[in-house]
Parts: structure tokens; sequence; C-alpha cells
């Protein structure tokens, strides 16, 4: 067996490991470094760039909780999901009706659409 | 005529209760948070904030005066500091901007921490009316900026502490009595587990120890728990210290020894010919104390809390409109209390 040199030691981090260290967040170019280091984020969208690296310290000021306060457009009028999925169905019929099909075609996506969104919230 | 501020309103429960702030910590998606933007970045999230405030457009209600850090005169950045308006190290970091309402009661705080922060005050205990002037604020600005928002980690504040709702609720109080028995820090330790903090807060931030007694009781938790749960576990709390204060005030105010320090301090009030802003504040909250315990009468709070909050150097500087020596504002501010008080 070879004698391990600490040169090739070096060499051997996988390529992946630095990309990693590397990481600067595309919005204000902080690295997880400067937020660790100043005790802040640099922007709003450092919160996605290290969510995973920043929820230990999240976790150590608040405790494991997730957001439970106001949510924004909540207390405007808001359209239901529901009744969106019932107006829409009942505009696939008419298109289908009306032999509207490429309507149809499009409604029909949309339904899906919002089907696939209300299985994901169960 | 000029507006009356917020600070000359009567409110509820103000012998123990001075004022009521929320202040609500907003940012905008894709701009780096004020102090990683050059100039010109924070120039247009000024521009930004300003054109949202001040679209005639939308629900606002309300006539916004602009006042940026940039060129802003040293008294005028030291008066909005006395106002409680901006930090006190706001004004000189020369960045940023200030938009406020003619009664100062709302404010808009534009790239100190975050690239926004919503500001109400109203006197008294008010955190509900409070809250609701902020909420309906940030309603309407964030349909023209869409704050940035997480649904795990909520409103997405330059400080992980404020991640969550970005609200700190703050009451103003004046506890001489609990201040005196020496129970506050029991209390504060007390608080502190329950994610509240109760800290003195001094009237001249340059003076140490001055013993006028204000504390600021505010919440510290912001995540997990929804600004009304957080506004009723202030109020409860603030509730329970009132009682506690006025309990312990009855005692104090039997004693002949603080029954003659609060005629004293009216009688200086109505005679001096010089005070200087620290003697005022220590005269102006023994007379509180006084007409709050029964023992003068015929004096309201919020003229009180008026002369408190106008008669600071900067303030009552920019309100003569020229230049003055100490001696002369001392000489100004006594009289002007005597004209309020006599």
């Amino acid at each position: 067996m070879a004698p391990i040199h600490p040169e090739s030691g070096r060499k051997s981090v996988p390529a992946h490991v630095r990309v990693v260290v590397d990481i600067h967040c595309p919005v204000c170019g902080a690295s997880f470094d400067d937020i660790v280091r100043g005790g802040h984020a640099g922007c709003a969208e450092c919160y996605h760039t290290f969510y995973e690296r920043l929820a230990p310290m999240i976790q150590r000021i608040h405790g494991e909780v997730v957001h439970c306060g106001k949510v924004p457009g909540a207390n405007l009028p808001q359209p239901r999901q529901g009744s969106q999925l019932m107006v829409k169905r009942r505009a696939l019929r008419e298109a289908i009706n009306t032999q509207n099909f490429e309507y149809a075609a499009a409604l029909r996506d949309q339904i899906k659409a919002l089907e696939g969104g209300e299985d994901a919230d169960e | 005529m000029p507006m009356n501020k917020w600070y000359e309103q009567g409110g509820e429960q103000e012998d123990v209760v001075i004022s009521t702030r929320i202040r609500l910590a907003r940012s905008l998606p894709g701009y780096p948070y004020p102090q990683r933007m050059n100039a010109a970045g924070r120039r247009q999230i000024e521009q930004m904030v300003f054109e949202a405030a001040t679209d005639e457009n939308t629900a606002v209600g309300h006539q916004f005066a602009y006042q940026s850090m940039e060129e802003i005169a040293r008294m005028e950045g030291l008066s909005l500091a006395e106002r409680r308006l901006v930090r006190p190290d706001f004004p000189a970091s020369r960045q940023g901007g200030l938009l406020f309402t003619q009664d100062e009661a709302v404010s808009l705080v534009v790239n100190d921490e975050d690239h926004l922060r919503i500001q109400v005050f109203h006197a008294g205990l008010d955190l509900e009316n409070a809250y609701a002037e902020a909420d309906r604020m940030d309603t309407i600005l964030d349909k023209a900026l869409h704050f940035a928002f997480d649904t795990k980690l909520g409103y997405l504040t330059q400080d992980p502490q404020n991640l969550g709702t970005g609200m700190r609720a703050s009451l103003l109080l004046h506890l001489p009595a609990l201040h005196e028995n020496g129970s506050l820090g029991r209390i504060a330790a007390g608080l502190a587990k329950l994610g509240l903090s109760l800290e003195e807060e001094p009237f001249d931030t340059e003076q140490e120890s001055e013993g006028t007694a204000r504390y600021l009781l505010s919440n510290r938790l912001t995540l997990g728990l929804s600004e009304e749960d957080a506004l009723r576990n202030l109020k409860s709390i603030a509730q329970q210290l009132l009682v506690q204060e006025r309990t312990a005030r009855l005692t104090l105010a039997e004693k002949l020894e603080v029954q003659d320090a609060v005629s004293r301090a009216l009688g200086v009030l109505q005679n001096a010919r010089m005070i200087s802003n620290q003697e005022m504040a220590s005269l102006l909250y023994s007379v509180r104390f006084g007409v709050a315990t029964g023992l003068l009468s015929g004096v309201a709070y919020e003229k009180l809390d008026a002369l408190l909050m106008e008669l600071q150097p900067a303030t009552l500087t920019l309100a003569c409109g020229r230049r003055l020596t100490q001696s002369q504002r001392e000489s100004l501010r006594a009289e002007i209390i005597h004209r309020v008080l006599v």
C-alpha cells in the first residue's frame, strides 16, 4: 500500500464537496460563512439557498416550529380552489356541448392541475 | 390647523401604559438587504416604497411626509430619534429614509436593517387597534411590493430572530413603584422564560440610571405563534404588571417622603426659570406618578407626555426655529412648562 501523501490526500476530496463550500446566494452573493459571521441573512433568497444549513440555527432561536401567523394576501378576497374547479367543470361541459374542443382541452389541463394541487395538499 | 400628534391623545390604562408600538419587519424579494446594497440600489427600494405608500389609487388613506437620511440635518435626525420614529443610529448612517404621517402615528422606515419597517404608535394600551392599522398598511403595501415570504419561515427578515410574523409589539410602561421596591429583576427573568422581554428604557439614552422608571415590555417570539396570540400574551402579561404596579403604588404613595417629592417636583416645574432635559424628565415623571396616585389633580397624562416628547433638546430647538445655546434652551423649556402647568 502506498503511503498517504498529504498532497494526494487533499486531491482526493471529491469535487462536489468543494462545490458545496463555494456556494454563494444568487441574489446577494453571500456565502453561508458570511451569514454565520454576521448573524443575519444577506437577502430573502439566502433562506432558500442555504435552507438546510440554516435550519438548525433557526431552530436554536425559535424551536422546532413553523410560521402560523399572517400569510400575504390571505385577508383579501381569494378565489376558493373548490369553487374554481366547479366553474371550470361547468365551462368544460359547455365547451364540449358547443364543440369548442380546443378550449375544452385547455380547461381539462387546468382542471387536472387544480385536482393535482388538491391531492398534494391532502 | 396643525393635526394633533398621537401622543397628545388620551389612551387606555395610561396611568401605567404610556404608549403602544407595533413594528412589522418586511423585505423585498430579489434584492439584497440594505447593508449589502449600494446607494443606487437602496434609492431604488426607497423609490418603490415611496410610490407604493403615496399611490392615490390605493386605500392607504395617509399623507406621508418623506425624509431621506442621506441629506438630513443633524438636528432633524436627533429629533426623529427623540420622537422614537427611528433608532438613534439611523440618521447618522446617512442611508435610508423615513415616511411618516403628520400625527406621527404611522411611519415607514426604509432601508434600516430591513428594507421596510411599518411602525404604528398609539397612546396608552391599544395593541389591537395599533396592530390593525399596521396590518392594514402591510396588506396594502404588499399588493405593490410583494414582500418576501415563505410558508414555513414566514416573513423573511434580515435577522433570523424576527422570522415568522416579523412583528415586535412593545408597550412603554411607567413602573416607578415596582422599580422602587426592586421586584422588576425577578419579574423580567420570569417573563424571559415566557418569550417576553422587560427592559429599562431610559428617557435620555446618554444618561445612566436616571430614575424615570420607564420600561419597555415586548414580545420576543415571532415564529410558531400568530400575531393575535402574541398580542394576547403580551396584553395578559401587561395587565398582570398593571395590577402589581398599582398595588405597589398604594404603599409608596402613603409615604410622606414620596408625597413631599411629588409636591416639590410640581413646585420646581411651575417655578423654575431654567430646566435641563434630564431634570424635566425626572420631575415630570414624578408628577405623572402623583396624578396616577391621586396626590395631584388637574393635569392630564397626555399633557405631561406631550411636554416630555416636545421639550427634548433637538425637538425643542427645531420648533423654536433657530439655534439655541444650552442656557437659552433650558430657559425656553422652563417657560413652556410654566405656561402648561400654571
